[in-house]
């Protein structure tokens, strides 16, 4: 309940600051902030639509650092999984089999995001290749990859822009109202923390995962493979930040354009950090920072200055937030 | 010439509701080794972090002379009381000039008057090799030196024996008397009572974060000092009889590492501790590992069903510190819940739910073990299973491996503590560079 208080006063005095930072006086930019966020039904729905990606990326993130594996590439991860979904989707396109071809383009993100974290994992465990660095630059490649792809083999037949093939609506996620962009991959993404969230803390397999973060050799020395989990965890991280990439794909843009990257992937990693690495967490923390991005768009198109406030706030948040687990840490360091 | 250089007026320290140290008044006289000794938890370390200037406290004061200390490191660094940690602050890719010279940073100390030093008191420093290179004693002893190094005018030792082996315990205790003789007030915990009244002038007694005395070494005998510690002792009962008929054994074992060991042959008889001791360092955690089949081996070993295994490193190894009880014995899947282990073995904690960074070491060995015996294991391997814990803790954890025996086990007591092997073991190997000895002499010799 403290901490809870903690934050919120925390976060409102960062976005108090942000806006300081930003040349905005702090009541018109809470004011175009809140309008841009939650006004009408498209604020909402652009609130929900931008937290989808944070929060299927930022669960990716979360899996991966509660087993002590610092996947810092969930952009690249993501990228792939939207390259893999518009391959299957440009192989699939000619059969007309348009629910199908959703799920299968939906289930081929989700592999080509695990495979571009398994190369990482693969790297670190068999070749000891520092795993933060890899997926670091494992997300430059992933993002050349993306621009080759679109300017190259999925390229718009009889288009010398760089883009794919428009989906027509069929192939599309589900949407209730044509008048704004929410669409049925909200609700995946959290039926998927749920999962997730049963997954890490009621099961033998999510428990495993999380005594491998808290303590590696606690686990060897009792006969179990760290490093066999850790593996895993990174192939279930990266498949969630792919199923990110898939999902954006298919509820927004249904097309890939080099401009396709919007910094989830990167975005995820403080989500996950304010979210506190646990499911729930990361949800609402999604969800404040869509509501962010969102209003951050309106404060851009009227304060003249903020479209990059949402950044600033985030690396704010996490700031205040090692500075808070720091002070923690040494009051409970004292107190044995 | 003594006189009152240290002292402490009323110091006391809460953490929330609990009072770790309760209206403490006490002196520290120069040329004296003044030992501080109690229960895990009794509140010597947090004392010695007072004293320190680690930790500020609730109310009372820390005097030095007759100037009144600010609690905080730097000043009470600057008016000459150093530390020397239990576990070191040193960096192992350092040569231990490198070393040396951090520490003297803020020292008005050249590397020659630290080297000097080392000279007088007959130590033999390789101030050229890596840190990483040096055995416990020696990376204490440079500890040591850069404690030294700005002559400070207190040293405290916290529960400086706890690594060594018995040569370099006693090199230390002498090493002890010599600093207080130069007039230096040295302020020691201890948890050995031996070693204590060996090299002590004065005995302070904490239980429960109050005082319960202060004794000069030859007004008091070692029986009375353990009583006000933890109350009347129980003695070791005798070492349990066991059937010889079935046994454990080891044939050829081959285990790499940094002590490897090359065909080892043993067999323990299920319902024997077999002990096996000798210096740290000698293929115990080798041979450890190969038994509780952590680390790979070569050669045969009997297949038991389950394998109860207490490592020599409790943080490192046996628990996650971030997890709580109920989660530290989750991984074993055993029936045994978090609160049933906090009763049946005594673990002073919260609840099952509480994290193991707020337990003491001797609670959280106790998860470790009790997480190992409710395995019911047929074969249980025990690493200096005692290190860091109290008389009364210690006690507990040796007859519960005891216990163990009594119904079934093949114990395997790997351990650097010739008492502890005496009390508990049936009979003692020992390791010597990866090969298993007969005797402790052969051990030395070898």
């Amino acid at each position: 309940m403290k901490t809870l208080v903690v934050a919120v006063l925390g976060l409102l005095g960062i976005l108090v600051i942000g806006l300081i930072v930003t040349g905005v006086a702090p009541a018109t930019g809470f004011k175009l902030l809140l309008e841009g966020a939650f006004s009408d039904q498209f604020a909402v729905s652009q609130s929900l639509v931008r937290a989808t990606p944070l929060l299927l990326a930022g669960l990716g993130v979360t899996v991966a650092w509660k087993a002590g594996v610092f996947n810092i590439g969930g952009e690249g991860q993501l990228l792939i999984g939207a390259v893999f979904g518009a391959s299957t989707a440009q192989l699939l396109f000619k059969l007309g089999i348009p629910l199908v071809g959703t799920v299968l383009v939906l289930v081929s993100s989700v592999l080509g995001g695990a495979i571009w974290a398994g190369v990482a994992a693969w790297l670190s465990i068999k070749r000891g290749v520092n795993l933060v660095i890899s997926t670091i630059l494992l997300n430059f490649i992933g993002l050349q990859l993306l621009l080759f792809g679109v300017d190259g083999p999925l390229r718009r037949k009889g288009q010398s822009a760089p883009m794919t093939e428009q989906l027509p609506d069929s192939w599309m996620l589900w949407k209730p109202s044509r008048q704004t962009d929410l669409h049925v991959g909200v609700l995946l993404a959290i039926l998927v923390a749920v999962a997730i969230g049963v997954f890490l803390f009621r099961t033998r397999s999510g428990y495993l995962v999380r005594a491998t973060g808290a303590n590696p050799r606690f686990v060897r020395a009792n006969r179990i493979n760290p490093s066999a989990i850790q593996l895993r965890v990174m192939l279930l991280s990266g498949g969630l930040c792919g199923l990110a990439g898939g999902i954006q794909f298919l509820g927004i843009n249904g097309q890939l354009t080099p401009s396709f990257s919007q910094q989830y992937g990167f975005l995820a990693i403080p989500v996950a950090l304010v979210g506190g690495l646990h499911p729930l967490g990361v949800t609402v923390s999604s969800f404040f920072f869509g509501a962010l991005f969102a209003g951050t768009s309106n404060l851009s198109r009227f304060g003249g200055s903020g479209s990059y406030f949402v950044y600033i706030v985030q690396g704010l948040a996490v700031f205040g937030l090692l500075g808070y687990r720091f002070v923690k840490d040494r009051q409970v360091e004292f107190a044995q | 010439m003594t006189e009152q250089v240290l002292s402490v007026e009323g110091i006391t320290v809460s953490f929330g509701p609990l009072k770790a140290l309760d209206d403490v008044t006490l002196e520290f006289l120069s040329g004296e080794v003044h030992a501080v000794v109690g229960e895990n938890g009794a509140g010597k370390s947090t004392l010695m972090n007072v004293l320190a200037g680690f930790l500020s406290p609730s109310s009372g004061f820390v005097r030095l002379g007759d100037r009144t200390l600010l609690n905080n490191s730097v000043d009470h660094r600057k008016w000459g009381i150093e530390m020397v940690h239990q576990h070191f602050r040193l960096v192992p890719a350092f040569s231990v000039k490198e070393n040396l010279r951090l520490g003297l940073m803020r020292a008005e100390r050249t590397f020659e008057d630290v080297q000097k030093v080392a000279t007088e008191l007959d130590w033999d420093i390789p101030f050229d090799s890596l840190v990483s290179d040096l055995g416990v004693g020696q990376k204490q002893r440079v500890e040591i030196l850069k404690a030294l190094a700005s002559s400070p005018k207190v040293v405290i030792f916290d529960e400086p024996t706890a690594v060594l082996n018995e040569d370099e315990v006693s090199g230390l205790l002498r090493s002890m008397r010599e600093f207080a003789q130069n007039s230096l007030v040295v302020i020691v915990i201890a948890h050995k009572l031996a070693e204590v009244f060996s090299v002590a002038d004065r005995i302070s007694v904490l239980k429960d974060g109050t005082l319960r005395g202060s004794f000069r070494t030859q007004d008091v005998s070692p029986r009375e000092i353990s009583e006000l510690m933890v109350g009347p002792q129980d003695s070791f009962p005798e070492p349990v009889q066991f059937d010889n008929s079935s046994k454990f054994f080891c044939k050829n074992l081959s285990v790499d590492g940094n002590c490897p060991i090359v065909d080892l042959n043993f067999d323990v008889g299920f319902g024997e501790v077999l002990g096996i001791g000798g210096v740290d360092g000698n293929g115990q955690v080798e041979l450890a590992e190969a038994l509780a089949q952590v680390r790979p081996s070569e050669g045969e070993i009997t297949t038991v069903a389950t394998i109860g295994y207490v490592p020599q490193d409790r943080q490192l190894d046996g628990l996650a510190l971030s997890m709580s009880i109920n989660e530290n014995i989750e991984i074993a899947e055993v029936s045994l819940t978090g609160s049933a282990a906090i009763k049946e073995y005594e673990i002073k904690a919260r609840s099952a739910s509480a994290p193991l960074t707020s337990l003491s070491g001797g609670n959280q060995q106790k998860v470790v073990l009790a997480r190992e015996l409710a395995k019911r294991p047929e074969l249980l391997v025990a690493v200096n299973p005692t290190r860091g814990l109290d008389v009364r803790a210690s006690a507990f954890v040796l007859s519960q491996i005891r216990k163990s025996a009594e119904q079934g086990a093949a114990v395997v007591l790997i351990s650097t503590d010739r008492d502890e092997l005496a009390a508990v073991a049936n009979r003692t190997l020992y390791l010597s560079r990866g090969r298993l000895l007969n005797s402790a002499q052969e051990a030395i010799s070898a």
